[in-house]
């Protein structure tokens, strides 16, 4: 049982430690919602089109997050509500919306 | 003739401009018709493209249509696909590029992050040959229109030209004609008055009647050499030149006198095939320049060898900037003397005629050089 323990707590710290940002601070929460965190890539990308719209643009709405500017479906907005601004630094939120992008993007993944 | 020409080139120009006018025109409307067919099938294209925008997840085909080729472009104009082969400008809508017409599309969405859709067709070129076609067909037929038209409207308005041209032609020449026998008759009868029986101050009066008499003779033998000269027959032999020089010299020996020039002729046996009347026309203009243009008391030397004749002078000289054009008709290098300007003139054509040399030196307040060369 003690070593179950050691091994679990070994294991949570290794992925704590060993996660980027858009991981620990995205991903996570975006899980307990309904829509995938996939989705609201798609959205930005059909409202603004380019890399550097797509990503002026998310880091202007997790910065300072305000229901005009978002791209949720009403409905989502009044279940989970505006979010509230990201914390972490400007620098941790630019890295996390690079990950973002790199994961999602169509350039290069269209055969 | 040269007239003609430039109406011609112009003619050229202005077809020319309306032939790259009707080509523009040609292609326009070949671009506005295919507009319509490839905006069709860009509305079917953003159809398809929407659908894998929502279903990406599930499969990343990039949709293909054997009617076209296409690429997609974001709102940076960064490539997100393309199937193009030809790089496009996304800034036009429809534009023919290296065999290429491309088409480009903004959709009202940017599915998977699309701003400019483009649509590549190969163009198969049937327009640009019935443009050539009709270009050179049209052209053709309205050049030569203007040819023909053009040569005869040219005749109808330089007739009254030439009307006149002949008139005045004729007038020179029967002039000419009607001089020799005035000007033959002074010189001949002074010739025969005995100078030496007359008071001094009328001998003096009669010198003076004699040179202008053979100014007038000399200007009359050099219109008869412009007027008549190329229809008059030529009698070419071997023509001694130091015996011509020699006379010549002599006949202006009055004119010498007359502005106190001491001469020297110093000649040894030359000859030359030519007409003698030519020769002698060659040697006067020459001698008559260097006289007319010589200081009071200058010099004059006249020099034959095999080969060269040599004319030199003390007088006024040429400016280096007229140098080239002294052999022009009507050109005058200097305003100090009476003539036409065509003694050179007559001299250059000799010398052309017969292939002669001439080759002139001449300094400015010092005097001129002129040698003939065979």
């Amino acid at each position: 049982m003690r070593t179950r323990f050691v091994v679990g707590l070994m294991l949570a710290l290794h992925v704590s430690l060993g996660a980027t940002v858009y991981e620990k601070e995205c991903v996570g929460c975006h899980q307990e919602l309904d829509v995938g965190i996939d989705k609201f890539f798609y959205r930005y990308v059909l409202v603004f089109s380019s890399e550097v719209s797509v990503k002026a643009a998310l880091k202007d709405y997790l910065m300072y997050p305000m229901k005009e500017k978002t791209l949720l479906p009403e409905g989502l907005v009044e279940k989970y509500g505006i979010k509230a601004p990201w914390t972490l630094g400007e620098a941790a939120l630019e890295e996390a919306i690079d990950t973002y992008w790199e994961t999602y993007t169509f350039m290069g993944r269209l055969k | 003739m040269a007239f003609l020409a430039l109406y011609l080139t112009l003619s050229c120009a202005i077809l020319g401009l309306f032939g790259v006018g009707y080509y523009a025109l040609q292609k326009e409307a070949m671009l506005s018709l295919k507009r319509g067919e490839l905006n069709a099938l860009a509305n079917e294209h953003v159809k398809a493209l929407r659908a894998l925008h929502v279903a990406f997840d599930k499969t990343q085909e990039y949709p293909r249509h054997e009617a076209f080729r296409s690429g997609i472009f974001d709102g940076a104009a960064v490539e997100i696909f393309s199937l193009l082969h030809v790089s496009p400008l996304l800034s036009r809508i429809i534009y023919l590029k290296e065999g290429m017409i491309h088409y480009i599309k903004e959709p009202e969405a940017h599915y998977l992050g699309t701003q400019y859709l483009v649509l590549e067709v190969e163009d198969d070129g049937a327009w640009h040959h019935e443009a050539l076609r009709n270009m050179a067909w049209f052209g053709g037929g309205i050049f030569l229109f203007l040819a023909v038209g053009g040569y005869f409207l040219l005749r109808l308005l330089l007739r009254p030209m030439r009307e006149a041209i002949a008139l005045l032609d004729r007038f020179i020449k029967d002039t000419t004609h009607e001089l020799n026998t005035p000007i033959h008759a002074i010189l001949s009868n002074i010739e025969m008055i005995p100078l030496q029986t007359l008071e001094p101050k009328t001998a003096r009066k009669l010198e003076r009647i004699r040179l202008g008499a053979q100014s007038v003779s000399h200007l009359y033998q050099d219109l008869t050499y412009l007027t008549l000269g190329h229809h008059q027959a030529r009698h070419e032999s071997e023509v001694q030149v130091d015996v011509v020089a020699q006379e010549r010299v002599e006949y202006f020996a009055l004119s010498l006198e007359a502005k106190k020039i001491t001469w020297a002729v110093d000649v040894a046996p030359a000859v030359l095939w030519i007409d003698q009347g030519a020769l002698t026309r060659l040697v006067d203009n020459l001698l008559s320049n260097a006289i007319k243009y010589n200081r009071v008391g200058g010099s004059l030397h006249v020099r034959v060898a095999p080969g060269v004749l040599e004319i030199k002078d003390t007088g006024i000289g040429i400016d280096a900037s007229k140098l080239a054009r002294v052999f022009d008709r009507y050109v005058r290098c200097h305003e100090s003397a009476g003539g036409f300007g065509i003694g050179l003139n007559i001299v250059g054509m000799i010398a052309k005629e017969y292939g002669l040399k001439l080759a002139l030196e001449s300094t400015k307040g010092e005097g001129t050089c002129v040698r003939v060369l065979w």
